[in-house]
């Protein structure tokens, strides 16, 4: 049977509705409409994320087992020498802490991210494409999220900031999305750069200058000098340094810490 | 074949996709890349439809998916509309019959000029420093093409399916 052409009015009547949508978005007036589409589809997605996890799990631990002895010795390894470094900290704050009395400055008790207030929420969906990543959030303005706010999971781990707040719901752009630049610091050289998301889950730590120094392993943290994202938030862990005197800055490869398809909350950083 | 797709029963799957693409599919694939399951679906119902109905469905999707994805509002809903609208055209105007190497050939071309459609007005609306454009290719239109060409066929039996 012959088909029937795409009638060339319809056509550009579905133009013309996209770019009256189009402009409505941007002079902010579809945050109503988009606000309630996701309120609409936030209880079947909710569901299809929860079984979701669950299938997840299962599929990650059984991927697991074989990792697991391995695993467990380098965390013991890790944990070992975190709890030395734990003792050796305490040992330098309280003789901070002596410092100060004995120079009489006001103590001021707040220290790495203890200071901050967290929102607990949880994810209610995904990014669609491997374009960008994305995830949606059940927390959004009335629970006082504002553009360009860090996003975090357990243990302070950053894992992406704010790009748009809906009144119920935020949509969040991880660090691994091509999208995303955070400013950063690394924590032993004190090299400040920009953490950049690539595709896929790889992030790269950019825009060193040829001056500063990168060692292996060593962590990066949040600088502080972004509106919304507060200094410490961990980042990830340098891995691959590469460096030429042809160019012009330094980059490395970064080991990120989140396991991003496995993040069911999140803390909004407040 | 019927002339019409049934959209009480296409319509529930197109949504079923779009959960489960914005939920399992992601969260499995996190560092692959992911087939556009509904897009690949309105290509075997652009393949399959006598009438061009199905544009108003690609006209949802890509308002959804906006809302689901990002800071550029409108390019989904553009590189759905144009690129189902173009599978239309092609389809009616260029493909008589239909044979397992039409059907491949037609999907993988759709798909390109979908990737295509929104690296475009992806640049336009950002620039040509947002991309990376080996990765672009390299990780996602590659990925995509041969998503399209494998993926069709089962879409076009379940669309079939359907009309029955």
């Amino acid at each position: 049977m012959q088909k029937s052409p795409i009638d060339f009015k319809i056509f550009i009547f579905i133009l013309v509705v996209i770019f009256i949508l189009i402009t409505l978005n941007g002079w902010g007036y579809l945050q109503g409409p988009k606000n309630a589409v996701l309120s609409l589809l936030s209880p079947a997605e909710s569901r299809f994320q929860s079984s979701s996890n669950v299938f997840s799990d299962f599929f990650y631990t059984i991927d697991k087992i074989g990792k697991f002895k391995d695993e467990n010795e380098k965390l013991q390894q890790e944990n070992r020498s975190l709890t030395y470094s734990l003792a050796a900290l305490k040992e330098v704050q309280k003789e901070n802490e002596d410092l100060k009395k004995q120079l009489k400055f006001k103590s001021d008790l707040c220290g790495g991210t203890d200071c901050i207030n967290f929102e607990k929420g949880r994810i209610i969906g995904r990014s669609p494409d491997s374009y960008g990543e994305y995830i949606i959030i059940n927390l959004g303005e009335k629970d006082g999220a504002r553009k360009d706010q860090a996003v975090v999971v357990d243990g302070g781990i950053m894992i992406g900031k704010i790009s748009e707040v809906f009144n119920d719901y935020s949509k969040v752009m991880l660090i691994i999305s091509p999208e995303s630049c955070v400013n950063s610091l690394t924590q032993t050289t004190r090299a400040n750069g920009l953490v950049c998301g690539k595709y896929g889950t790889s992030v790269k730590l950019e825009k060193i200058g040829q001056t500063e120094e990168l060692a292996q392993d060593d962590l990066l943290i949040t600088s502080g000098l972004e509106a919304g994202i507060p200094k410490g938030l961990l980042l990830g862990k340098i891995q691959g340094i590469q460096q030429s005197p042809n160019t012009i800055f330094k980059s490395a490869d970064i080991e990120v810490f989140a396991d991003f398809s496995h993040i069911e909350e999140v803390f909004l950083v407040k | 074949m019927k002339d019409k797709i049934n959209y009480y029963i296409f319509l529930p799957v197109v949504f079923f996709l779009f959960f489960l693409q914005t939920t399992f599919i992601a969260q499995i694939a996190t560092s692959f890349p992911l087939p556009n399951l509904v897009l690949i679906f309105l290509f075997a119902a652009a393949f399959l439809s006598d009438s061009s109905d199905f544009i108003y469905v690609a006209l949802l999707f890509g308002f959804l998916f906006d809302i689901f994805i990002g800071n550029n509002f409108g390019v989904y809903l553009l590189s759905f509309t144009a690129s189902c609208a173009l599978a239309s055209y092609v389809r009616t105007k260029f493909i008589k019959d239909i044979s397992f190497v039409k059907i491949f050939t037609f999907s993988v071309a759709m798909a390109f000029v979908y990737n295509l459609l929104y690296l475009s007005l992806s640049i336009v609306a950002f620039g040509a420093d947002f991309f990376s454009h080996t990765d672009f290719v390299s990780r996602k239109i590659f990925f995509d093409l041969i998503y399209a060409g494998i993926l069709v066929y089962p879409a076009m039996w379940l669309i079939s399916k359907g009309k029955q």
